[in-house]
Formats: structure tokens, C-alpha cells, sequence
């Protein structure tokens, strides 16, 4: 094993043993917690809104053909 | 042409003098711009200047001035964190992944501080993707200290707080996961705040922990602070965990408030352990000082000891979900490859640096169906214990006093081979951010090797106004100037 895969070993089994501390609280009769705001996920109505940079967005695109990004065959010839 | 002595500037005042044509936009674009090329081959904050587009929005800035039009950051220069987007500029969170990302569209915090005529001066430096505390983990280069540039100037938000303190821009926009702007503040001797989590919108903020994750301002001054803080807060519908609640007027609330007394609570879990006993002390006397006005007592946030375990498998499970969005088909690093799966895999292990791929192996381990009730249910659970410490502690106080680190600066390169060191030393930090409550580091002394010291204030949620007005009361208090020695050489 080369050396940086055995300091990546040692240091992520340090984080598991660390971890192993949380399993020393009684937590049988606690519920979790998620995010802290109290609110209720907000719905609003399905309305078409207009985005206006979608040209700005395929300039970020490694590969393009005209508007359709190109990425490696996914499909095999039958 | 007006003399600029950028050492005695502050938002507010630059402000004054604007309005009162004493300077104009341009020459206080212009002195910052000169500051970045002195100080920054040494410091550098900045992963981006934009020298040109500064310039130009200057301009304008001085035309609409001229013209009477009021506008609450008209002609004022600030740099915003690099995993915040400004529509046209580059966002690349300190990541070979993001290297050529240019943002097509505005934060909604900075459509805000356009909104209000703020000028974007540059992007600052971080922790690849917000994962650190010393901004050593950028995949481009480290940040420096401005107070010693052999330290570091603390993470992930250090380019931020490092630029504010050098005076390169009046003040910045970070962003605090488990610390990132409060303790780079206290390092860098600024002022930096978290807000409660769901009062400022995350729109545009590119996610690293999203129950987790909150912008907040940097500034000279709780005052300047809190100006920002009241400019980009507010329910914005693009982010679902916007909280819809009125902001009050935080300014206005904190020079009502110089004079009223708090019950602050001490929690003694946060003054017992290895903390550094230069800074302790600093921090008793300005307790013992406040102690004449405001009723303090001792408390307890018993599960504080557990909270680096918890965020370290929160976070990172989070992370875990979000960063999968990086494979190198729509934006971002593409690695060559024959096939998808290949693209994919090499995409990710040559984009992502070393900090980030441990992360995600971290979130994967705890999320995985053997271990998930063991690592994330039950660190959801103890996160659970952790908010429930605090709700208890509110309600006895009103606000809670602390150190924001256990010690002043560490050295670059210190603890960057022992990540756990690092991990602990967001011991007082990330308690806050499990628990979503506001936050603020105010600097209050300096050691003996001229190393800035801060004070954490916490507060109970939506109650930023009063943390922020304890904070201006602790100001008033040290009456000190935070003036970096680089600045005065």
C-alpha cells in the first residue's frame, strides 16, 4: 500500500473511532432533527416562469452540438 | 483629488463622505484597487479582481450620485466569497472542478446589494468548496494572515476576512456552515456574522451543507454589519428554507439598544478544556467589564462535547448529496474518457481535492444502508439534544457570551496533515450552526505576539437584533482599532 493510501486509511478510521463517541448517548426516545426552522415546506402554484439565461447556462458546457450538450455513447449499436 | 485613507474608512463613514462629494465613487474604487495591488501579492485574499467592470460601475455610481439619487451601498466597494454567484463573473469555490464556471445568473443576495448600488470588486478565497477552517485546502493557493502572514487567516470564508481586514473593499459577503465566517473574523480581527439559519436566502450560494449553510456580512464595525446584514436579509420564494418573517431595522435596533441590559449566559462547557489561557483571560475582562450593566450567570450546554462528531457526519452527508451534481456532463472539469461511467469517475477524482473526496467519503460511509441508522440518524438525533440545550439556556438568557476558537491563529501548514486537530478546532462554532442560531465574532484584544482575539455572541433565533446590539455594546466597550501591521508598515 502506497504511503498516502495508508495516512488516508489511518486518519479516516481516527474520524470513525471519533465518531464512536455519539453511540455512548441514550437517544431511543429523541427524534432527529433535519434543518431547525419551523416552518412547513412552502407549495406555490405550477406556473410557467420565463428563465431568461438559458444561453448563459450552455456557455458552462464542456462540450456542445448547436444547443445539446455531447457526452461519451451511452447506447450500443444493436 | 481627495486624499483616502482607506485605515479610517468604514462603510458607513465612506457613505458620509460620498454624500457629501468629498470623495467620489471612483477615487474610492480606485484606492481600493491599489491597496489589493500592494497588499494582496502578500495576503492573497482574492482568487478574482475585477478591475475593469469596478471601474466602470464607479462611474456610474458618481453619475447617479450626482444626479441626488439615494441608494444604500451606492459607490461602496465589497468582494463576496467565491461559491456566491455575480452573474457574468467566475465562481469557482476554490475548485479545479469550478475553474472556468462562469455564473450565469445573480445570487439573490447580490441582486440585493446591486439593487442597493453596491460594487463587486472581486472574489475572495476559501476552503475548496467551504471544507476547512484555514483556507489552506483552496485547490489554487493558501490565504495569509494580514496580522502574521505565517498564519493562516482561518476558513473557509479566510479571503473574505483576510480582504476586510487589509482594507481591500469595505466588506464582504461569506458564507458559515460550521464557522466559516465567525471564526476567520476573529482571526483577522473584523467583525463577521452568522444569521440565523432561513433569514437570509441561499439562492445562488453553491451548497455545501444545506441545513447547514447561511450567508453573512463582514465589516470593520457592527454597525457596517449590520447594514449589510439588513440589505441582503429577507424571505426570498427561490429558497424553501427562506424564513417569511419581517426584518427589522437593525441598525436603528442597536443604537436604541446601546444602553439595555441582557441576562448572558457563560456556558461553562466553553471555558473548560484546552483553551488557549492568553485569550481566556482577555475575554474574562471584558466579561468582568460587562458585568456592571448586564445580569451574567454561569450555564450549562451539556451535549456541547458531542457536537464536532455530529457536524462531522451531518455535514459531510450533505455534502455528499450536493457535490454528486459535479460529474463533468453539464458545466465544470471534464476529464477525457471513453465511456460515461469513465467520464464520470475521472472527472470527479482529477477535479476534486483531497479535503472534498474525504468528505464525500465520509457522507457515503454514514448514509450507507449498514451504517445509517448508527452514524447520520443518530447524529440527527444528538443534533436534536444539541438544539434542545440551547432552547433550555434561552430560557434563562437572553444571550449566550463565548470564545469563537480555542486558540488565536495557528500557523499554515500546522494542522493541515492532522484533519481531526482541525476538525476540533470548531469546537465553539459549529454548535451554532446545528442548532440554526445567530452568531456574531466581534474582535476584543490582542495577544502578546499582536494576534487578534474575539468574543462569540449567540442568540436565539430571529433574535439577530439583539445579538447584534450586545455586540455593538461590546465594541463601544473595547473601543479599540483592529489595524493589521502590514497596513502600518
Amino acid at each position: 500500500m502506497r504511503k498516502r493510501q495508508k495516512l488516508w486509511l489511518k486518519n479516516s478510521q481516527e474520524f470513525l473511532d471519533y465518531f464512536k463517541k455519539l453511540q455512548t448517548l441514550d437517544t431511543e426516545k429523541v427524534n432527529p432533527t433535519f434543518h431547525t426552522l419551523r416552518i412547513k415546506t412552502p407549495f406555490r402554484e405550477d406556473e410557467i416562469k420565463e428563465f431568461p439565461y438559458i444561453e448563459d447556462i450552455l456557455k458552462n458546457a464542456p462540450q456542445l452540438f448547436e444547443r445539446m450538450i455531447v457526452v461519451p455513447k451511452v447506447v450500443k449499436a444493436p | 483629488m481627495a486624499i483616502i485613507d482607506l485605515k479610517d474608512l468604514t462603510i458607513l463613514s465612506a457613505l458620509k463622505l460620498l454624500k457629501e462629494k468629498k470623495i467620489s465613487s471612483k477615487e474610492l474604487v480606485e484606492e481600493s484597487l491599489k491597496q489589493i495591488k500592494r497588499i494582496d501579492p502578500l495576503v492573497k485574499a482574492y482568487l478574482y479582481v475585477d478591475e475593469e467592470g469596478a471601474l466602470k460601475e464607479a462611474s456610474k455610481a458618481d453619475e447617479l450620485i450626482q444626479k441626488g439619487e439615494e441608494k444604500k451601498l451606492l459607490g461602496i466597494p465589497i468582494s463576496i466569497k467565491d461559491n456566491i454567484c455575480i452573474k457574468g463573473l467566475p465562481t469557482t469555490c476554490a475548485s479545479k472542478i469550478l475553474q472556468n464556471f462562469i455564473s450565469p445568473y445573480d445570487a439573490t443576495v447580490i441582486e440585493k446589494l446591486k439593487a442597493e448600488g453596491a460594487i463587486f470588486i472581486g472574489k475572495t478565497n476559501l476552503d475548496e468548496f467551504a471544507m476547512g477552517s484555514s483556507t489552506e485546502n483552496s485547490a489554487f493557493f493558501s490565504t495569509h494572515n494580514p496580522w502574521d502572514l505565517e498564519r493562516v487567516p482561518g476558513g473557509s470564508s479566510g479571503g473574505s476576512a483576510a480582504a476586510v481586514a487589509s482594507r481591500m473593499g469595505l466588506g464582504s459577503l461569506g458564507s458559515d456552515t460550521g464557522g466559516s465566517i465567525r471564526q476567520p473574523a476573529a482571526f483577522c480581527g473584523v467583525v463577521g456574522m452568522k444569521p440565523t439559519y432561513g433569514l437570509v436566502s441561499r439562492f445562488g450560494l453553491v451548497a455545501f451543507a444545506s441545513s447547514l449553510d447561511q450567508i453573512g456580512p463582514f465589516g470593520l464595525t457592527v454597525e457596517d454589519t449590520a447594514y449589510l446584514l439588513q440589505i441582503i436579509a429577507g424571505h426570498d420564494p427561490k429558497d424553501s428554507t427562506s424564513a417569511p418573517i419581517d426584518v427589522p431595522d437593525f441598525l436603528k435596533s442597536i443604537r436604541e439598544n446601546e444602553k439595555t441590559s441582557y441576562k448572558i449566559g457563560l456556558p461553562k462547557e466553553y471555558f473548560e478544556g484546552e483553551i488557549d489561557a492568553e485569550m481566556t483571560k482577555i475575554i474574562l475582562e471584558i466579561i468582568e467589564k460587562l458585568k456592571s450593566k448586564h445580569h451574567i450567570k454561569e450555564i450549562n450546554l451539556p451535549h456541547t462535547e458531542y457536537a464536532v462528531a455530529t457536524y462531522y457526519i451531518i455535514a459531510p452527508s450533505e455534502a455528499f448529496s450536493n457535490l454528486a451534481r459535479y460529474d463533468g456532463v453539464k458545466y465544470g472539469f471534464r476529464a477525457e474518457a471513453k465511456s460515461l461511467i469513465e467520464m464520470y469517475k475521472k472527472s470527479r477524482a482529477l477535479g476534486f481535492g483531497k479535503e472534498v473526496k474525504r468528505r464525500i467519503m465520509l457522507g457515503a460511509y454514514s448514509l450507507s444502508a449498514g451504517y445509517y441508522d448508527a452514524f447520520y440518524l443518530k447524529a440527527s438525533k444528538v443534533r436534536t439534544l444539541i438544539l434542545q440545550d440551547f432552547l433550555e439556556a434561552f430560557k434563562e438568557v437572553d444571550l449566550i457570551l463565548a470564545p469563537v476558537t480555542p486558540t488565536p491563529p495557528f500557523k499554515i501548514g500546522e494542522k493541515i496533515s492532522d484533519p481531526l486537530q482541525m476538525y476540533l478546532s470548531d469546537i465553539f462554532t459549529i454548535p451554532v450552526n446545528l442548532a440554526g442560531l445567530p452568531g456574531i465574532s466581534i474582535p476584543v484584544g490582542l495577544t502578546s505576539n499582536n494576534l487578534p482575539v474575539a468574543i462569540q455572541v449567540i442568540g436565539p433565533h430571529f433574535k439577530d437584533e439583539h445579538v447584534l446590539s450586545l455586540a455593538y455594546q461590546i465594541e463601544k466597550e473595547v473601543n479599540m482599532k483592529f489595524i493589521p501591521p502590514i497596513l502600518r508598515d
